[in-house]
């Protein structure tokens, strides 16, 4: 993953040079229009527990900065910014009571929450649940947002697999 | 506005406007401008029950790199890479139980979806949405699709842009 490097300021009578266009523009251009990204995602069973579960993911759908390492509910920010994370998980048909929650916690030691949706589920006939959670924060290099699922039906549920799109987390770096 | 892979330049090398223009102007104007699409729909749309139902939308607040074409309930990616899609609706009140959702596919691969269960007993409107990313090529269609259960068709509300709508951005390659 190329690095951003601050345009320098040019001067009157500065003789441009190659390396500078490189550098200044060329490779920040191209930091732009690459933007470190990844996407992961569950390919084989996952149990969704009673109080809660961390979004374990085994498989790497695309990563261009070393940001998820199987098997993990976490990423790893490398560089400083603006991060959009989300996450989606499906459950399988269930008629258990209680609430169902996506969450992406900082992991900073901070006990704060970057996005959360939370769906109160009733009596009903067996159905599956699905919850997503989108949000954009402010990150440092080192810290490794996490991926959260919680249910308080009183006993485990199983995730449906669905290809990319759950159990699935992500992450896009949007400026700094 | 297309992306060009910017040039390396060589030692010596003549700056020409030609490439100035094409490799720095026109990429910047690029990356300021990206390709996005809201769109939404101005009527009831009827949300069969246990029917996989298109989110088609007549309308549109945004469109740059004419990604959408009303009436659609899809867009088609005019540039390889990271998209942000997104949809959502919102059902009229009624009374009845069962699940609504919704999603959204490339045609091949599911990327996002939302699914919540309604309270069987109260008569309350109930919107969701959903969000996600997919790194996608070029000239991919991506279709927003509405599902509910209740056991009779719903109409989505006509409300402020929201009562049936999806949208689309362009994020990097």
């Amino acid at each position: 993953m190329m690095a951003w490097t601050t345009p320098r300021t040019w001067l009157t009578g500065e003789i441009v040079t190659a390396g500078n266009f490189n550098l200044y523009l060329k490779d920040n251009l191209n930091y732009l229009y690459n933007v470190p990204r990844f996407k992961a995602r569950q390919s084989t069973a996952l149990t969704l527990y009673n109080g809660g579960v961390l979004v374990d993911c085994n498989t790497e759908v695309y990563d261009t900065d070393n940001m998820f390492t199987a098997t993990d509910g976490t990423c790893d920010i490398r560089r400083n910014g603006v991060y959009t994370l989300g996450c989606c998980i499906r459950e399988a048909n269930n008629s258990g009571v209680g609430v169902r929650e996506a969450r992406i916690d900082y992991e900073d030691g901070s006990g704060r929450i970057i996005a959360q949706t939370v769906i109160r589920i009733g009596n009903d006939s067996s159905q599956g649940h699905t919850v997503t959670a989108t949000g954009d924060a402010y990150c440092t290099i080192g810290m490794t947002p996490s991926f959260w699922h919680y249910q308080n039906s009183g006993a485990s549920i199983a995730a449906s697999i669905g290809a990319n799109a759950y159990p699935a987390i992500w992450g896009s770096w949007r400026g700094i | 506005m297309v992306w060009t892979t910017p040039k390396s330049w060589l030692v010596g090398e003549l700056v020409t406007a030609a490439n100035m223009n094409l490799h720095v102007r026109d990429n910047m104007n690029f990356l300021y401008n990206v390709p996005r699409y809201r769109a939404y729909r101005t009527t009831a749309l009827s949300v069969t029950s246990a029917t996989n139902i298109n989110m088609s939308c007549d309308s549109q607040i945004y469109d740059i790199g004419a990604l959408f074409a009303p009436t659609s309930h899809s867009f088609t990616t005019n540039v390889t890479g990271l998209w942000t899609v997104m949809c959502g609706y919102q059902l009229d009140t009624f009374i009845g139980g069962g699940v609504q959702a919704c999603w959204l596919t490339d045609g091949t691969n599911l990327i996002v979806e939302q699914m919540w269960q309604r309270n069987a007993t109260n008569d309350e409107q109930q919107s969701l949405a959903c969000h996600g990313q997919a790194v996608l090529s070029a000239s991919v269609t991506v279709s927003a699709i509405a599902w509910q259960n209740s056991g009779s068709a719903r109409n989505t509300s006509v409300i402020a842009r929201i009562g049936c709508w999806h949208a689309g951005s362009w994020k990097g390659a």
